[in-house]
């Protein structure tokens, strides 16, 4: 399948491109500079679009599926989160629906155990009623907090997770991304991850 | 019964007393008559206190008064900061830097336009996984802290940056996708778990080599599957005869296993520049098997390889060890004659042939036991040699074909930065992986009595030695030498540490003055020009 990766630069975007390549998927991605574009197509992105300003009207044609990862903005330094630009994300996926594509998992920049307050702050969590709206078979997923530790394969999904220490490699979040991606059980839904003892498959499929 | 209650206090009181003062006077009528020390003789007792307190000296110095930056061959924050690397996989410090910049030095070139994180030339696909340290609360007298899973970026240079030696050369050049790796140290020299832990933590760091020693190859430094360079000194451990003599099947044995990836023939050691001794005591069955002698038996090695004498006699074995083994072929120098290694590079040139890496030992590189006399006086440092044989190779147009490895107290990215933009292509570090599997620096290498079982085969001393602890500390400290040497090049305003050269170096004196490091052969030619020769003297 033709997929469309917003925020390969993020944590666990790296890990969605060579998951997506592993598994047989073409993906697409955009990249700020030729250098960062080479290094994407070394994880396995079939195609990467260098543009500065993130402009990608033509190149999204022919994805079949968008992969949105929310939490960084193009060509933000490493590790370096910025609130998220809801009008971007909005913009993007109406450009989707543009050109047809219906498939959307989009991964939150809400954190589990958030408040209501901090859920808010930036308009973070207005995405995500965004796409509940809309007409796009979308999940969207929250994970606790994301580390860098290797991945275990090995997760809890549930409506809501009340683990407020819980935490989640990015390994494993970009693999449940890429499970997402063709299994049904998780369309028009809204989840949170969080590390277990469920494969993901079985998670995914219990929702 | 009545008498013993009675009594035995004052009999136990007694006799602590009495045992003491007896001891004592023993001790002062000994010291009094013994004809060896002056001071016992003039202040018995009284003069014991001398030659406690200079036993423990180099304790205290180093725990309680050196400075933070005094102390060699490491001052307590070089220290500090390999070991850092190693467990928490960083190298970020707070207020500023020690370094005493009073002081002469090499220092860096930074430019006003250094490169972005997002224009390095990196290769971070592969994850590697590993353990840290990470701090939970940090008190006067304990520092809690627990071990956790991470997994971390490599740090790899690009496909095309990668250092291949041997290319073109040989059957199976390798390629090394990092700057950084382990220098000979022999099992033998170090325990096996001091070696099992390098070889697994490197193995898992990935771009990066570990020289076997001139004790060859033995079990541990395969533990763990990491790439081996293996090292043939003169004592030709590993591929000898019983008789001795070098053995052609012995060596092709070798080069068939597959993490043998590079051989490297050791003329010379930076602290070593002597032939080696092992005492028949050494010699067990494991040993024995490893190096190809017999158990039990003292072995003395000369200095130099007794068959060659001549440029040409080593070059066409090199020649012949490539044929056969079919993988790259270097050897270890250490700088001293330079006349000699400029007739060596024509030579490379004018018959083709040659090792194709030369790897360059400072004369302060460390070893397990030396002699005093040549650890500190022969040959030259390693920020001396280094340039003398890049310029030598390039004067003579060979430089493509001979890749350069440099050691000597490059324990950290600077220092490894500094010897990448002298000319080297690659760093070998003996000590600070020593460090980072444990060494306290307690310098008593050549005694079997390593503390913390690090260069020791005692197996009692070796049970401190955890390795699924202190491998992750190896994964994490070549690692974070690798990242750190990108920090420099960015700084620089190169998008990769192999772009490093001598017009991004300077050299500061202590009145503050500056030169640029440029041709060192030039400097010498001039030098001469000047200077009257000595021989044109009258003999002495």
């Amino acid at each position: 399948m033709k997929v469309f990766v917003f925020g390969g630069n993020e944590g666990a975007g790296e890990h969605v491109l060579k998951k997506l390549a592993a598994k047989g998927h073409e993906a697409v991605t955009i990249a700020e500079t030729e250098n960062r574009a080479e290094e994407l197509e070394m994880l396995g992105a079939a195609d990467v679009i260098i543009s500065k300003d993130g402009h990608f009207t033509n190149a999204i044609d022919g994805s079949e599926a968008i992969i949105y990862m929310a939490g960084s903005s193009l060509g933000a330094g490493e590790d370096q989160e910025t609130l998220v630009d809801y009008g971007t994300v909005r913009k993007s996926l109406e450009e989707a629906q543009r050109h047809k594509i219906e498939r959307l998992v989009y991964l939150s920049p809400v954190r589990t155990d958030e408040s209501p307050e901090s859920k808010e702050t930036g308009e973070k969590d207005e995405p995500e009623e965004w796409i509940k709206k809309s007409q796009l078979a979308y999940t969207v997923i929250r994970t606790t907090k994301r580390v860098s530790k290797p991945g275990k394969e090995m997760i809890t999904a549930k409506e809501t997770i009340a683990d407020s220490n819980g935490e989640i490699p990015y390994e494993d979040v970009a693999a449940v991304l890429v499970e997402a991606l063709d299994n049904q059980n998780t369309f028009r839904k809204a989840f949170e991850i969080t590390a277990g003892d469920t494969s993901i498959e079985e998670a995914l499929d219990s929702l | 019964m009545g008498k013993i209650t009675k009594y035995l206090p004052s009999a136990i009181m007694g006799t602590s007393i009495a045992a003491p003062l007896a001891y004592m006077a023993y001790m002062y009528q000994k010291d009094d008559r013994q004809k060896q020390h002056a001071i016992l003789r003039n202040f018995p007792l009284l003069g014991r206190v001398r030659y406690m307190t200079e036993h423990v000296g180099p304790e205290l110095r180093q725990y309680l008064f050196a400075d933070d930056n005094e102390g060699q061959p490491f001052s307590r924050l070089q220290y500090q900061d390999v070991v850092k690397a190693g467990k928490y996989n960083e190298r970020l410090l707070g207020f500023g830097s020690n370094r005493d910049f009073e002081e002469d030095g090499y220092y860096i070139r930074n430019t006003l336009f250094p490169k972005l994180s997002t224009e390095m030339k990196l290769d971070n696909t592969e994850k590697t996984n590993t353990y840290t340290y990470v701090v939970d609360n940090e008190g006067l007298f304990s520092r809690k802290e627990h071990h956790e899973e991470a997994q971390i970026d490599p740090y790899f240079l690009r496909d095309e940056d990668a250092v291949v030696l041997g290319e073109g050369n040989c059957r199976q050049p390798f390629h090394i996708k990092g700057q950084v790796g382990m220098s000979a140290m022999s099992y033998g020299a170090l325990g096996e778990r001091a070696i099992t832990a390098l070889s697994k933590g490197l193995a898992a760091a990935g771009g990066t080599w570990m020289n076997t020693g001139e004790g060859g190859i033995s079990d541990y430094h395969l533990a763990g599957n990491a790439d081996l360079m293996m090292q043939i000194g003169p004592g030709l451990f590993g591929v000898r005869t019983t008789a001795g003599e070098f053995s052609w099947e012995a060596f092709k044995e070798k080069s068939e296993i597959e993490q043998v990836k590079a051989f490297e023939v050791k003329l010379a050691q930076g602290a070593k520049t002597r032939g080696g001794h092992l005492e028949g005591q050494k010699v067990t069955e494991e040993i024995a098997r490893i190096r190809l002698i017999e158990p039990g038996k003292t072995v003395n090695s000369p200095n130099r390889f007794v068959d060659y004498e001549s440029f040409s006699d080593l070059f066409d074995f090199i020649e012949q060890l490539r044929e056969v083994g079919g993988k790259p072929v270097g050897m270890k120098i250490v700088v001293g004659d330079i006349e000699k290694l400029e007739e060596m590079v024509q030579i490379m040139r004018d018959s083709n042939k040659g090792p194709d890496f030369i790897t360059i030992d400072g004369s302060e590189g460390g070893t397990g036991a030396t002699y005093q006399e040549l650890a500190d006086s022969v040959g030259l440092p390693i920020m001396t040699a280094l340039p003398i044989v890049d310029e030598l190779l390039r004067e003579f147009d060979i430089r493509d074909r001979v890749k350069l490895i440099a050691s000597g107290k490059l324990v950290t990215p600077d220092k490894a930065a500094i010897a990448l933009g002298m000319g080297a292509d690659l760093i070998n570090i003996a000590r600070g992986f020593m460090i980072s599997v444990g060494c306290i620096m307690a310098e008593v290498c050549h005694t079997n009595t390593c503390p913390v079982g690090v260069a020791t085969t005692d197996p009692e001393l070796q049970t401190g030695l955890i390795v699924d602890e202190k491998r992750h500390r190896v994964t994490n400290y070549v690692t974070s030498l690798r990242a750190g040497l990108f920090n420099v090049a960015a700084a620089a305003g190169v998008d990769s540490p192999t772009k490093l050269e001598r017009r991004h170096l300077i050299y500061k004196d202590y009145r503050g003055r500056i030169s640029s490091v440029g041709s060192m052969l030039q400097r010498i030619e001039q030098a001469e020009d000047k200077e009257q020769d000595v021989e044109s003297l009258p003999d002495k």
